[in-house]
């Protein structure tokens, strides 16, 4: 469904950013891109839908090609991409106008917008404020309509750029749990992120490093590799990998946080 | 939104329900008769039409407080023109205030303040998409593209301007609180700390402006034809408006 072969990106001063990426993602998939802040996750999802083209290799979505002006719109249709920062994706001055804004670029007619503005709204839950001014809303609420604006075009794909580094712990669970909602409705997921607790959700997980892949795995794979390299992994895991060692629990423990690791080493009856 | 400079205050009465073709064509009629009165006499007519129409959109006065932070600027233009126009001296001093200079400050602050009400109160009852849907479908018949631009493209710098504006605001406010937390003299000497906050404030707003252009172009912008969840169509009371409001411009202005 996407694939990247080879692609490397250099900005304009000659800095490289991406180095001979190659990844296959397949339909209805759930992707993790995980990466320290510099490593060139946002650069490599940019590709996906033709806002950055590639300097060496070629990117195709649905066997189109985003460096070709003739595609670009028909895959920014089928990729939507939601953005870091809440406050500058809004374009509109309440929550519906907002998300009918893809809607109305694709020249819909005004039912079929405000059926898939009602459809997108309710997805993300945020049917109480459908009215309600933009400014009013918090960091979460903002981010859960950027979501809604881009389910409202329907896309097949859907890319989330670190969406959640700029909320509070409430808000980021539930837009973690909008995200694996939405997969499991059969959106292919391309999920950026560089906090390693929210990679754990994925079918499988790409470590990028300084413009190249060094992990690519299921989240499994990946964790025990980054912790046999002696690098730092989330607390519950990293006790987890210890009593697996030390043989006290089953190696085929993956505990997705502490609460689920407690029930494997003293399950409540 | 509420409170903020010409924002929309929802509601459901006639004001609420025009077209906004129509609000935005009775606004311009009114703008050229404020500007064509010249009499004290000519502007209490507009005021007290203004009140009554206020009165019928059921705002309150949420449109009269949203345009008081243009306050100074109502006081400038009165100053101006009450120590630079010349006439009889109302007193001696060293600016020489004149009586001419009083008349004329006043005539001009009030047609100012007039617009700026007669404006809010269209923006008070019109939703900020409806208002650049409407002014879209103004513009269409026009041949923009000559020009390079088209009305869309208009219409979406409208939107974009009327939603960014109280952000740009609020977003100034936090660089002032910031810089002020880290010791800025601001208060003491507001001319060098307001030259201070500008650079920061022209900066991130760039950067915004990068960020946004990005999410529109992921979100299928390409500044031409687009539709509108808010479909226009004229009825017969938009009609009859139109029609009420043309009349009376056409006999104030030519007989």
């Amino acid at each position: 469904m996407i694939e990247l072969k080879d692609v490397s990106y250099s900005y304009p001063n000659g800095h490289n950013v991406l180095d001979n990426i190659d990844i296959r993602i397949e339909k209805g998939s759930f992707i993790t891109i995980l990466g320290d802040n510099g490593s060139g996750k946002s650069t490599l999802i940019r590709h996906i839908n033709g806002l950055l083209k590639p300097s060496q290799g070629v990117v195709s979505v649905c066997g189109m090609d985003p460096a070709s002006s003739t595609d670009i719109w028909k895959i920014r249709q089928t990729v939507g991409m939601v953005f870091q920062d809440p406050h500058s994706q809004a374009v509109g001055a309440t929550v519906e106008e907002d998300v009918a804004f893809g809607p109305e670029n694709l020249a819909l007619e005004s039912d079929e917008i405000r059926l898939r503005v009602t459809n997108a709204i309710a997805n993300v839950g945020l049917e109480c404020l459908e009215d309600s001014l933009l400014m009013s809303l918090s960091g979460g609420q903002l981010q859960k309509t950027a979501i809604a604006g881009v389910l409202a075009m329907v896309p097949e794909i859907l890319i989330f750029d670190e969406v959640t580094s700029m909320l509070d712990s409430v808000s980021r669970s539930q837009i973690i749990d909008i995200v694996r909602q939405l997969n499991k409705r059969g959106h292919t997921v391309v999920y950026v992120t560089h906090h390693m607790e929210e990679a754990l959700f994925a079918d499988r997980v790409i470590v990028l490093e300084n413009g190249s892949i060094t992990s690519d795995g299921t989240p499994r794979d990946v964790f025990r590799e980054i912790y046999a390299s002696g690098r730092k992994v989330p607390p519950h895991l990293e006790l987890a990998f210890r009593l697996q060692d030390a043989g006290m629990i089953s190696p085929d423990v993956f505990p997705m946080d502490a609460l689920s690791l407690k029930e494997e080493i003293c399950p409540s009856r | 939104m509420e409170g903020f400079l010409f924002s929309y205050v929802a509601g459901k009465s006639i004001l609420h329900g025009l077209d906004p073709r129509v609000k935005i064509f009775s606004v311009m009629c009114l703008s050229i008769l404020i500007f064509r009165s010249s009499a004290l006499v000519d502007l209490l007519v507009f005021t007290l039409l203004f009140v009554g129409l206020t009165i019928i959109a059921g705002s309150g006065l949420s449109g009269i407080r949203s345009v008081r932070p243009l306050f100074p600027i109502f006081v400038f233009i009165f100053l101006m023109h009450f120590f630079f126009t010349e006439g009889v001296a109302l007193f001696d001093s060293q600016f020489s205030p004149t009586y001419e200079g009083l008349l004329k400050g006043s005539l001009v602050t009030v047609r100012f303040v007039l617009l700026i009400l007669y404006g809010s109160l269209l923006t008070s009852t019109t939703r900020p998409a409806v208002i650049t849907t409407g002014i879209e479908r103004i513009l269409r018949p026009l041949p923009l593209r000559r020009v390079g631009v088209t009305s869309f493209e208009i219409a979406t710098m409208m939107s974009l301007a009327l939603y960014f504006m109280p952000h740009l605001l609020w977003y100034a406010g936090q660089v002032k609180d910031s810089q002020l937390s880290r010791g800025s003299k601001y208060r003491r000497d507001p001319i060098s700390g307001t030259l201070s906050l500008a650079i920061p404030v022209l900066k991130g707003s760039m950067r915004m402006a990068d960020d946004v252009a990005m999410a529109m172009e992921s979100r299928c912008y390409q500044g031409n034809f687009r539709t509108s969840l808010f479909e226009l169509k004229m009825t017969t009371r938009d009609v009859l408006v139109f029609s009420f409001v043309l009349g009376v411009t056409a006999l104030v202005l030519y007989v």
